[in-house]
């Protein structure tokens, strides 16, 4: 069914001369058979896109819309009040942020356009070269080479590229990329090895890499696709841990102010062990799917899971997504992603768990309307400081 | 939650706008079935929201669309046979227009119009007289003579035109494929 509907579309663009080569191919093959040559005859020659054009003039579709939306939150009530009796039983309180979406439209979200818009982040970063000097990078049109000692470094609007020179044995130059609050900035590799920095994040890397492996330094969150080479070992150091890959796509999130140190793996084989060399000292191996979650404080547990990665790479596709999460990560999260400082006046909320998933390129006002929409939280921006007050 | 799930948060996320660009088109398609245009209405909108309950079987957005087609015309044809006696529809209109191949060429022309009225309804009023009688076959001196204007202007209305419309698909698809996460 969805190939007719396809079709139609693609003979829509045809009539427009706006179809591709691809899709004229797939009319062509389409349009062999004598009924469907049909079927086009009659569209092509009984125009009525006149006749269309005044019909939609006098279908009310708003209106149509604001009905859907009340029938559907009458329908999501209900869902709601079973879904909230189960959470009362296992100690949760649910967000269920897919039903909570379509509040979110037009009536909700003029409460706030009085208010000031605290903004998400942008693609912006500082990129430190081997001689400390410091560049500015934010999103350009235009592409820009910057030179590191004879290697050539591209600027465009998906980040920065390395080129991949051939350099003599001398000794390495290094280069840190630096993500502020509500920042995040793409970075390939000289290997060709692609990073997505998050926000508050630091990367330190070889212009070019040479010798028995490839060693960056990583606090904050990245998420890398790993250009897979087994000569030379790709290692990714942290305060604490050192991951080695061979070739793999993977997220690593070490902050400083995080509880914890997470490794989830997409696809590949990486091993990761502590480097700090206390008594909780480890090696593990993964497997795609497999996360590793290490507590930073002292006790350092060590804990290998199953989970859906997504979860954990969706920040990259510019999405957030929480599944399940107390409040405290989330808010951890955001407060790096959309500069703001949190204060929470209520305590319990802090363990309060919370799903969501939505765009990262929206205003804050529209995630604190998913959480708020739940009913169990109450929030207040006033500033840069976003405080969660108890409902009761 | 699997990927799969994912990606139908964010198409739920984005039901606003598939809505709104949907609606007069199935309303229209609806009527090809029936008569009563606040019944085909109704017929659409009980169709949104039960594809805002079964998402999680739609696979991506165009087979979103194929379950709205689906769902709308059956309800139709329900409609249909019942009335079929009280408001004495032939017997032979209720075959024609319950054969499946009745449904698949109005889908597929529906999905054509839909493109088109679309696109051409986000341009300048000018620019869409002049792609209109341009779809309607009409030349360009044959246009620049019903619209009083001249040929030169023709040609170059229809070349902003149709750069226009070429942005404007091209939009429609990228939405499309982020949509159902291709």
């Amino acid at each position: 069914m969805k190939d007719h509907v396809k079709i139609g579309r693609i003979i829509g663009k045809h009539l427009l001369s706006n179809s591709s080569d691809e899709e004229e191919k797939q009319l062509h093959y389409w349009l062999k058979d004598t009924e469907n040559e049909k079927t086009f005859q009659s569209i092509h020659h009984h125009n009525q896109i006149e006749q269309r054009l005044h019909e939609y003039k006098q279908i009310d579709t708003k209106k149509a819309y604001r009905n859907f939306l009340q029938r559907t939150e009458q329908r999501k009530f209900t869902v709601g009040q079973i879904a909230f009796r189960a959470a009362a039983i296992a100690g949760l309180v649910l967000a269920v942020g897919i039903a909570i979406n379509y509040l979110l439209n037009a009536d909700y979200e003029t409460d706030y356009l009085a208010q000031e818009v605290i903004r998400p982040g942008t693609s912006k970063a500082i990129l430190k070269l081997a001689n400390g000097a410091q560049l500015e990078l934010g999103t350009t049109n235009d592409a820009s080479v910057i030179n590191e000692h004879g290697v050539q470094i591209l600027h465009t609007d998906s980040g920065l590229v390395y080129q991949n020179e051939a350099i003599s044995d001398k000794e390495l130059l290094y280069n840190t990329l630096v993500t502020p609050h509500g920042g995040e900035y793409q970075l390939e590799l000289a290997d060709g090895t692609k990073v997505w920095l998050n926000a508050q994040s630091e990367l330190t890397f070889p212009v070019a890499f040479s010798g028995t492996n490839r060693t960056v330094k990583l606090t904050g969150e990245a998420y890398f696709e790993v250009a897979h080479n087994p000569e030379q070992p790709f290692i990714v150091e942290t305060a604490t841990q050192q991951i080695e890959v061979l070739g793999t796509a993977f997220n690593l999130s070490a902050y400083p102010d995080d509880k914890q140190t997470v490794t989830t793996l997409v696809s590949g084989s990486v091993e990761a062990r502590s480097t700090n060399g206390n008594a909780s000292s480890f090696v593990k191996k993964l497997k795609p799917n497999q996360q590793l979650i290490v507590n930073n404080a002292n006790s350092g547990t060590v804990v290998v899971k199953e989970v859906n990665t997504y979860l954990y790479s969706a920040w990259k596709e510019g999405r957030l997504v929480f599944r399940d999460q107390p409040l405290e990560a989330i808010l951890n999260d955001m407060q790096r992603w959309y500069n703001i400082d949190v204060v929470y006046n209520n305590e319990a909320s802090r363990n309060y768990r919370f799903s969501i998933d939505m765009p990262k390129y929206e205003s804050i006002n529209k995630f604190i309307s998913i959480l708020e929409l739940t009913g169990s939280v109450d929030m207040e921006v006033n500033g840069n400081t976003l405080t969660v007050k108890s409902i009761n | 939650m699997s990927k799969h799930q994912s990606d139908i948060l964010s198409n739920k996320y984005q039901i606003k706008h598939y809505f709104e660009e949907w609606f007069p088109g199935l309303v229209i398609f609806a009527r090809q079935f029936i008569q009563s245009s606040t019944e085909a209405e109704d017929i659409v909108q009980n169709a949104f929201i039960k594809l805002f309950e079964n998402f999680e079987e739609e696979k991506n957005i165009l087979a979103a669309k194929g379950f709205l087609y689906k769902t709308i015309r059956n309800e139709c044809i329900n409609i249909l046979k019942h009335e079929t006696v009280k408001r004495k529809h032939s017997q032979q209109t209720l075959l024609e227009v319950s054969s499946e191949t009745y449904f698949l060429n109005k889908m597929i022309e529906e999905e054509t119009y839909s493109t088109l009225t679309n696109a051409i309804n986000q341009l300048p009023e000018q620019c869409q007289k002049i792609l209109i009688l341009s779809l309607n076959g009409l030349k360009n001196n044959e246009i620049a003579e019903d619209l009083s204007i001249s040929i030169n202007t023709v040609k170059s209305q229809k070349k902003r035109a149709y750069k226009r419309l070429k942005e404007q698909l091209k939009n429609v698809y990228q939405i499309v494929s982020f949509a159902s996460g291709m």
